[in-house]
């Protein structure tokens, strides 16, 4: 019988990388509305109440490390009382990106660009968005340059389309298991999902 | 008095659905879900009662019977509602209305039954022998028939009170010149400026300096705020802006913001009339710091002991209006459309949602990540 989850994650791109995470997971997963989208600390705001909720209902969370020292440590600061069973926190190192990264032959070739240039440890990277962006200024192609690059003296970090070409990338090339083999957090993620087994209450 | 409980068969969206209604209704869903057409059932009971209104008006308004039919409905040609009237928990009157179309001929709308109860006391009902002696008599409703109404004229005045607003700027300014008269016209702002002019001059004025006093807020420039009628007898609000210049300057409606007049419109409605209130996406033109407290300040509206409380139904998008904090889950109703017509459900009623909004989460953060469309990623990808 397929498990009924519900997801929670920071933004559009997050969501899509969690849904096709648990795709790919080999479990049967029922996978219910995505909450949250609202960016980092409105996620931090509510984390608790998740957990609260999560008494009657299974939910998955991804949420970013970004600065913070590590995961454990942000577990701790965000649910200090501890995570409730049902609930499945998951944080990339340091960004999502990393973890888009961290599927590097898929995202060398969505660049065209050599595979030699994606980084090979990408939880190892301060900002692996810059680091993305940054790649993406080398694309072969002119439309991802523009779509993915801010143009100059904006004050937006990322370019005009960010969200959607990197929503088609997900959707159409990455493999999760493939990234995971560069990507600690997300190979911890993987597994956790893998061996995840909720109590379903009333709910 | 508010309804209650409504029930609708094969109404436009809705195969059949039922909802227990609160003083206070937030109605969400995806486009195209039916919140427009929920509100719809409410204003086709105002049209049975208002004058100049009845059975053939209200259904001819909205194409006929067959186009309020529901796509989805199967055997049943019926098209109807039922509506319950409380006062506080006491159910005091119920009405229903089913209707068809005559086979031929007119093609008029008949009813296949009407009916009426006090309490759980059933006042009459039909078709009746003398609807049965006369068939063309179903082409009318009690509501509308004065001899008839006596014993629930009640019911009837209840009805003639609902109001819908959905203010077009556009036709405010142009003094009803866009719009000719009946169906929405005046939902639309079309006499807007009349209805306001039409009022005693001592409420007029009252209401007036409450709404500047709340417009201030939003528009702190403007100062006061009255009404005027022109050479032609044509009334105009008149706005003083303050700026650089010494001497406040006049403005009339015709160089408000859209945002201005959209909320002048809203202010004046809640404390106009006592039937229900039916609000159509009032964010609308108005910035997301006025539209979060505008469910704060429907509520003390209705708490005022100026005037009796007024039943407020609002359908919406917004993140903002429903991030309010005291939006409880028993006043959210989620439109969920499907292949077999919309199904209403009660935000409450649903265990995820419900526990989370008893951790505290907000009705925005809990309800609305369930009425997104299914496949909104698409639009990612997407491009004309």
């Amino acid at each position: 019988m397929p498990i009924p989850v519900s997801l929670v994650a920071e933004g559009l791109l997050d969501e899509q990388v969690l849904r096709h995470l648990l795709a790919q997971s080999g479990r049967d997963f029922a996978l219910g509305v995505c909450y949250g989208k609202r960016g980092r600390d409105h996620l931090a705001q509510n984390i608790g109440r998740f957990n609260l909720a999560a008494v009657h209902h299974p939910f998955i969370v991804l949420a970013d490390l970004e600065n913070d020292e590590c995961p454990p440590s942000l577990i701790r600061q965000w649910l200090p009382r501890g995570c409730h069973s049902n609930l499945v926190l998951r944080i990339a190192v340091r960004k999502v990106e990393s973890w888009m990264l961290a599927d590097g032959q898929a995202f060398a070739e969505f660049l065209g660009i050599p595979t030699a240039r994606v980084p090979l440890e990408p939880d190892g990277e301060t900002d692996p968005k810059a680091r993305l962006i940054n790649l993406a200024r080398r694309s072969r192609y002119r439309t991802i340059r523009e779509d993915l690059v801010p143009a100059p003296g904006s004050t937006s970090s990322i370019g005009k389309n960010y969200v959607g070409r990197l929503t088609g990338f997900v959707l159409n090339h990455w493999r999760a298991e493939r990234a995971c083999r560069n990507s600690p957090s997300l190979e911890r993620a993987l597994k956790a999902v893998q061996t995840y087994s909720p109590t379903l209450g009333q709910a | 008095m508010r309804v209650s409980h409504i029930e609708l068969y094969s109404w436009k969206n809705f195969r059949r659905v039922s909802a227990d209604l609160p003083e206070r209704v937030f109605l969400v869903g995806p486009n195209a879900s039916g919140k427009s057409n929920f509100l719809d059932a409410f204003r086709f009971l105002h049209d049975l009662a208002a004058p100049g209104g009845g059975l053939q008006r209200a259904c001819a308004e909205r194409g006929g019977v067959s186009k309020i039919r529901c796509l989805a409905a199967r055997q049943d040609p019926d098209v109807g509602l039922t509506v319950s009237l409380a006062e506080n928990s006491k159910i005091l009157w119920r009405y229903e209305i089913k209707v068809n179309q005559q086979q031929r001929g007119y093609r008029l709308a008949t009813l296949t039954r009407e009916a009426v109860y006090k309490g759980n006391k059933l006042l009459f009902e039909r078709p009746n022998a003398a609807d049965r002696a006369d068939p063309l008599r179903l082409t009318q409703t009690a509501i509308e028939q004065i001899n008839l109404n006596v014993e629930f004229r009640e019911v009837v005045q209840f009805f003639e009170k609902i109001f819908y607003l959905h203010l077009v700027p556009q036709i405010v300014r142009s003094s009803g010149d866009l719009i000719s008269k009946g169906g929405l016209a005046e939902a639309y702002g079309r006499n807007f400026l009349e209805r306001v002019a039409k009022t005693s001059i001592k409420t007029r004025n009252a209401r007036l300096r409450r709404i500047r006093d709340a417009l201030v807020i939003a528009v702190p420039q403007l100062k006061d705020l009255w009404l005027e009628r022109d050479e032609r007898g044509v009334p105009h609000l008149i706005g003083t802006y303050e700026h650089w210049r010494p001497r406040a300057a006049k403005q009339t409606e015709e160089q408000f913001s859209d945002g201005t007049l959209r909320l002048l419109g809203l202010l004046w409605a809640l404390q106009e009339g006592e039937g229900p209130l039916l609000l159509e996406e009032p964010e609308l033109s108005l910035h997301s710091g006025v539209v979060r407290r505008l469910p704060n300040l429907i509520y003390r509206t209705q708490r005022s002991r100026k005037r009796p409380p007024r039943q407020v139904l609002i359908s919406t998008h917004s993140v903002d209006l429903l991030s309010e904090p005291g939006i409880s889950g028993e006043e959210v109703l989620m439109l969920i459309p499907g292949a077999q017509g919309t199904h209403v459900k009660v935000a409450a009623g649903v265990p995820e949602i419900r526990e989370l909004l008893e951790a505290g989460m907000s009705a925005a953060d809990a309800v609305i990540p369930h009425t997104e469309p299914e496949h909104a990623t698409q639009l990612e990808l997407f491009s004309l």
